[in-house]
Formats: C-alpha cells, structure tokens, sequence
C-alpha cells in the first residue's frame, strides 16, 4: 500500500445495522462501522449520504468469505477498513491498499494466546479486541502483543469506559448515544 | 480445578491425581485435544472419571447431565448486540452451573444480564482479591482463575 494513501482509522466508530442513517456527531473524530446486516442493505448504505467507514465483513448475511468479495467490498463498495475473524481477509484487504482488522477474542490470557497466534502480523492487518472493555485489564505486555492499529469493540457502554478504552486502543467502537455523550462532552470542555 | 488444555484422551491419571488431591475435575471440552465436542466426546470423559464438563455449546448441556457430571455452560461476551441471544442459549441449554467469561468485566456488565436461576462464575483475567471481590459483589458465586496466588482464596 503507498504511503500516502493510508487508511486512517476514526477515533470512534458507531456501530450500526446499516438499515439506518447513522451521522457521526459533530466534534468527534468518528465514522460508521456496520455490522449485523445484510448485503442490500449494505450497498444501499454505500449509496446513501451515510456511507459506512468500516465494516465487520463475516457479519454481513449474504456476503461471501472469499476474495471476490474482500474485492467488491474495498472497490465497488469503497469500503477500506473490514473486521473479520478470518486472517486471509484481512491479509487480502491490505494487499487491496485498506486495513484488515483481524479480530482477537479476549476472554482469558489461554484464550487470547491462542487467537494472537492466527494472526498474520503484516503492514495495515490490526487487531479487533473484543469485548474492546477488557483492555482496561490486560497487563502492559499482554497490551503490547496485539498488532496495531487496535480497534477495541464490544460492551464498551459508558462514557468513562469509553474514555479509558481509547486512552489505550487507537480506536473504539461505541452506540450512536455513547458517542452522543461523548461529542457532547468534549463540547463541554 | 478446570482443565482447559491438554490431552482428553489421557486424561485417567490426571483425574486420579486430582481426585487423590481432594479435588474435583472439570474438564473444557472444546479445548482440550483429541476429543470432539458431541456426545461421544462427552461419554469419554464420563468414563474418564471427570466430575464437570465445560462447554460453549449449548446442546451438550444436557449430554453432560445425563452422563451424571455438572453441566457448566461458558457465556462468551463479546457485544451487547449479542446478549440476549446468548442468555437466551443458556435458558434453552439448562446448565448446572455458567461460568461467564471474561469474568473481570462481569461486574461492569452484571446489570445488562438477567438474574439466572443457577449458580455463576467468572473466569477471565481475573488476578488480583480485587477482581474476585468485585465479582463476588456483582453476585458471582465464585471465580476461576490461573493466577495461582489466588487459588484458596474466598471464591477462587
């Protein structure tokens, strides 16, 4: 991928189905990140005033788990930052010039062990912790293993855990209304 | 004490040692090698004289009991978005016990989850009195945990 067209991952993504408009609030460095949907759904968000920043690929109904539509995605779709559980995903969206963020399941240090070992450690392949609230609690050297750029999603559902997830992750995924709260937080300031 | 590694199909000796310890065996079978996850897998261990057997798989639950062993049902947390499906699971499966994973979080989250009609553990990053008091207050009744300066503790 040529360095000046890297993919810069939002501060905050708010995760959405897709089926409506989500407008990241103002003030936040932030984009959609959609998930749980299906595939007409997903192009005619693309195609809407809305687009989606990212997407959690093995999660959109009807969409394959192969190149052809690592391709589709991050072409016809313009979509160039994908989680998905599946390494050679996330390898493939990099050699396509977008971000793959493979995710890690953070359960218990055996089982985040063995997630980390599956992963490709390549330029532009990241790390999804999920749940992204555990990340308050991994030592400095468990933190230190997750390929970066590390994207912390799930149960992450209070302001202040918000705040004390991304003090850590270079980004989070959080509700539309977490992210509300948190716009309106900084406006504060 | 939970076995969450090594070979199922050797584990006789294991038990034995355990058992002679005083202790009682829980064995996770969709970690440890050389099994599958299904009935048979389930009757292995029975035969092998485990205790409990862990499992994220709902539809063993009640293999397990059959088999005469505590049912334990691990909920796997990863999005709210994903809750109710999983709690729903857990009610279907009727486990004997569910172990919630990672436990460190289980007090942040407790309030998402409806109160369950059978004992809860956390497991998971759980390493400092801490961490197990604090999941003891959200209403687990115990922990589990590999950081073994805790192993003895009130609720580990």
């Amino acid at each position: 991928m040529p360095e000046d067209d890297d993919v810069r991952l939002p501060s905050v993504l708010l995760a959405s189905d897709g089926r409506h408009c989500v407008h990241p609030p103002p003030g936040l460095d932030a984009g959609v990140l959609v998930r749980d949907t299906d595939l007409s759904a997903l192009v005619h968000r693309v195609g809407s005033d809305c687009p989606p920043a990212a997407i959690d690929i093995d999660t959109v109904a009807g969409l394959g788990a192969d190149d052809a539509a690592v391709d589709f995605v991050t072409g016809r779709l313009a979509i160039r930052i994908v989680l998905t559980r599946r390494p050679a995903i996330a390898t493939r969206v990099a050699e396509r010039g977008g971000l793959g963020l493979v995710h890690i399941y953070g359960y218990d240090s055996t089982g985040m062990g063995r997630s980390l070992e599956s992963h490709p450690r390549l330029d532009h392949v990241g790390s999804v912790l999920s749940p992204g609230l555990v990340i308050a609690h991994l030592r400095p050297d468990e933190l230190a293993q997750l390929p970066r750029p590390l994207l912390a999603y799930g149960l992450i559902d209070e302001t202040e855990a918000a705040d004390a997830c991304l003090a850590l992750a270079d980004a989070i995924v959080v509700r539309p209304v977490i992210a509300a709260r948190m716009a309106a937080a900084v406006v504060a300031v | 004490m939970f076995l969450l590694r090594g070979n199922g199909l050797t584990l006789v000796p294991v038990v034995h040692r355990i058992h002679d310890a005083g202790k009682l065996v829980a064995v996770h079978a969709d970690l440890v090698g050389g099994i599958r996850p299904d009935r048979s897998g389930v009757g292995w261990l029975a035969a092998a004289g485990v205790d409990a057997v862990i499992s994220s798989h709902g539809q063993l639950m009640a293999a397990i009991r059959s088999d005469g062993m505590t049912a334990i049902h691990r909920l796997l947390l990863v999005r709210r978005s994903q809750l109710d499906s999983a709690i729903s699971a857990i009610t279907r499966s009727a486990p004997n016990i569910v172990e919630i994973l990672p436990g460190v979080i289980f007090p942040a989250i407790a309030d998402m989850m409806p109160p369950f009609s059978v004992p809860v553990l956390a497991g998971g990053f759980i390493r400092t009195e801490r961490d197990v008091q604090a999941s003891l207050t959200a209403g687990a009744l115990g922990v589990t945990t590999s950081s073994t300066a805790l192993w003895g503790t009130n609720g580990a």
